[in-house]
């Protein structure tokens, strides 16, 4: 089916110029090596550039422990500094917050002097770590996307849209390529298992800014992800002269592109449960794919069974977060609605 | 002496003695010797004591089978959330027909000869009141509600190995393989208190989770759909009844209290280091002291049948049962088995027109009871007051006259 599709539509916009490297003999594994391969180099070449170990003052304020650490400029993180401090933090803080502005990700490192907090789940006002926890999630499936099918079936991930709680859950477009396959309770829970390995794994989320031919050579084997790569690239900073694009690693395992911060680590899932699967008509790759729903809570948050079933009841019905859609491209800051 | 007689047996006849257990009389033949397999009916209390030891720890449901409770965490939700998980919890019970395909069980019929069993009632001992009879006598009553009764679960006869169950009072060996077994529940809660397991078991019946749960041994033509359920008028007004249920506990008591020693005298006596001990423990020339023995221990908190209570009255609107007398088993707010009296006497007056309602009461849609239902012996105030007629009053003149013919003869 794979291969038909590739040879009728030769001018198709989302075939860029190395796409003629043919997908249908590598499986989901090999391709997710290929990633993390790419990944690696260009996190040795960007750890390499660092020549001279600078040290930043970063002030600390939190409710356990205020003090001022003296830590190294672009390879000290917040969960570095949260080491230093308390073993609590380090569990249970899931972002930090720089000059109370700006939301960073625990295992980014730091650039400049600055005053940090702690985020984590039981607070008053969680409104960012919430959408955090809920992108890591969409995040996990495509990893379970990728690894959970047998080497037969070629899974093609596409995007997950922005969480939005009003949905009941969240979710990733991915063109599974199994044809009429309606899960029963049992292959989902399944499904839900890997989520749980994953969790005692402890894997941490890494961040990586990098250019526009890199990721071409990165997502070469993935056709949705090559056509989004020109509208995801952004001046991250006033400094630098290339537009980038952020990617994240979680653990040793899985590669993929998204804009916000992630969690510190999947030890802090909670209860993690697929829900259903819809399909979706995405115009835009002229497709039909799959929607792949879940719910899933922090580890902090310690719900009943019936209360989560309850909630899980309303996560089965149809996910409308806004669907894949690739938006005409902007000169300097390009912007599409589709991925966070 | 029973083995001397069986050996001797042997040697004068030639055929086999056969024990008395397999229902032959002890008149059929030359060959059967009564004496050689006396069985004792009657018990003394002391191995009484011992054969119920077990009931000092049986529980009406033992954590052991399922796993009862769970949750009971702060979930940390808002408040609205709270309440709006609080009305969840009440919608999903309030309208909920039965799951079931099929329509209500075929009731069966009473017949007196292969004796029938009903179910039994899950009650809450709530106190004790006076009530007074037509002839002006008081007597006490306690009173028991029948919180939330549910049945929950039937399984045929077929499916029940009496050997491995482990019951309030040892079953008849008769009934074996011929009753089923009901489980009955009582007082419905939050299924946020409890294991997924534990709330599974009520799900097939379409009742929300029971905080306590029983079984009953019924005959199959008592059988009752489970999510059925139970009300008080289930025992009709002047019925009698068994209780089952677990006595108060004293904790540790000595001798005096338990048993109801003497004791020794006071100080005042000389009595040095004697006033509430138990005395002689040994038993002659045997080394050793005899199992039951009775000595200090712990007292009470076991369960404890007490048989023959009469319903005298029996309250609709709270489906409460007034009970005879004040010292039914248990503290108040003590959870106790309720079920039709199994004394002979009483059992004999039921016949296929005169029974409780079979297999249980069903309420009708156009019948509806009154409140408080009486039985014929006892007064109620609505009724005209009771007269000096109606009230036995013993002669006090005659004995005045014996006593002073009595003194007059000194």
């Amino acid at each position: 089916m794979m291969k038909i599709r590739y040879c009728l539509n030769p001018i198709s916009r989302f075939q860029s110029t190395s796409s003629a490297v043919s997908r249908s003999r590598l499986t989901n594994d090999e391709i997710r090596q290929h990633r993390l391969r790419i990944y690696n180099n260009e996190r040795q070449t960007q750890m390499e550039r660092i020549r001279r170990v600078e040290k930043i003052e970063i002030d600390v304020e939190d409710p356990i422990q205020s003090t001022k650490l003296l830590m190294n400029k672009n390879l000290s993180t917040p969960y570095h500094c949260a080491k230093h401090l308390s073993s609590v933090l380090v569990d249970r803080s899931c972002l930090a917050l720089i000059d109370d502005e700006i939301v960073w990700d625990m295992n980014r490192p730091l650039e400049r002097d600055c005053k940090l907090k702690f985020l984590h789940f039981l607070e008053e006002k969680c409104e960012e770590q919430n959408r955090a926890y809920w992108r890591t999630c969409s995040f996990i499936i495509g990893y379970i996307l990728e690894t959970a099918f047998k080497s037969n079936y070629n899974v093609e991930l596409c995007s997950f849209p922005p969480p939005q709680f009003q949905y009941g859950s969240f979710a990733y477009d991915a063109q599974l390529n199994i044809g009429d396959w309606k899960p029963t309770r049992d292959d989902l829970r399944c499904l839900s298992i890997q989520a749980y390995k994953l969790r005692d794994n402890d894997l941490r989320f890494e961040r990586l800014d990098i250019t526009q031919s890199v990721a071409e050579e990165m997502f070469k084997y993935d056709r949705f992800k090559l056509a989004q790569i020109p509208y995801m690239l952004r001046l991250l900073s006033p400094s630098d002269n290339q537009t980038r694009l952020s990617v994240y690693r979680m653990g040793d395992y899985h590669v993929d592109i998204t804009r916000g911060p992630l969690i510190s680590s999947t030890k802090q899932i909670g209860r993690f449960e697929f829900s259903a699967i819809h399909n979706i008509d995405v115009p835009s790759y002229n497709e039909t794919m799959q929607r792949i729903q879940a719910l899933s809570i922090p580890n902090q948050l310690h719900l009943h069974y019936w209360t989560f079933d309850y909630l899980l009841e309303r996560a089965k019905k149809k996910n409308n977060a806004s669907i894949p859609t690739l938006a005409k491209p902007k000169t300097s800051d390009n912007k599409t609605d589709k991925i966070e | 002496m029973n083995r001397a007689l069986q050996t001797i047996s042997t040697r004068l006849f030639t055929r086999p003695v056969l024990p008395s257990s397999l229902g032959i009389l002890p008149n059929a033949g030359i060959n059967f010797i009564p004496c050689a397999w006396i069985r004792q009916h009657k018990l003394t209390d002391q191995q009484m004591r011992l054969r119920y030891k077990k009931l000092h720890w049986h529980k009406f449901y033992n954590d052991k089978w399922v796993q009862r409770r769970g949750g009971g965490w702060d979930e940390k939700m808002t408040p609205e959330n709270q309440t709006f998980m609080q009305e969840v919890v009440y919608e999903t019970y309030t309208n909920k027909e039965s799951p079931l395909k099929d329509g209500p069980w075929k009731h069966g019929e009473y017949t007196t000869n292969p004796e029938t069993i009903r179910t039994g009632v899950l009650g809450l001992k709530l106190g004790t009141l006076p009530q007074w009879d037509k002839k002006g006598r008081k007597f006490h009553v306690t009173l028991v509600q029948i919180i939330d009764n549910h049945v929950v679960n039937y399984t045929p006869p077929e499916m029940i190995n009496f050997r491995t169950l482990f019951t309030t009072r040892p079953l008849r060996r008769d009934l074996h393989g011929k009753v089923g077994m009901l489980v009955v529940g009582a007082l419905s809660s939050d299924p946020r208190k409890f294991t997924r397991a534990y709330n599974g078991l009520f799900e097939q019946a379409g009742i929300p989770p029971k905080r306590k749960l029983t079984r009953f041994f019924v005959t199959p033509n008592s059988v009752i759909k489970p999510g059925t359920p139970l009300y008080a008028t289930h025992f009709r007004c002047g019925d009698y009844v068994d209780v089952q249920a677990r006595s108060i506990d004293f904790g540790f008591q000595g001798v005096m209290r338990r048993y109801g020693f003497r004791g020794g005298p006071s100080d005042e006596y000389g009595a040095t280091k004697f006033h509430r001990k138990r005395g002689t423990v040994g038993s002659g020339r045997k080394h050793k002291i005899l199992p039951g023995t009775r000595m200090p221990g712990l007292m009470g908190n076991k369960l404890v049948m007490m048989k023959g209570l009469k319903v005298w009255r029996i309250n609709t609107k709270y489906n409460v049962l007034y009970l005879m007398g004040p010292a039914v088993p248990g503290p108040n707010h003590g959870y106790m088995r309720i079920q039709d009296s199994s004394l002979y006497e009483r059992k004999q007056k039921l016949t296929k027109d005169n029974h409780p309602p079979f297999p249980t009461y069903y309420p009708q849609d156009g019948k509806i009871l009154d409140e408080e239902l009486f039985s014929d012996d006892i007064y109620h105030f609505d009724q005209p007051t009771l007269t000096l007629d109606d009230v036995q009053i013993a002669p006090l003149t005659t004995r005045r006259t014996t006593a002073k013919t009595a003194q007059k003869k000194k």
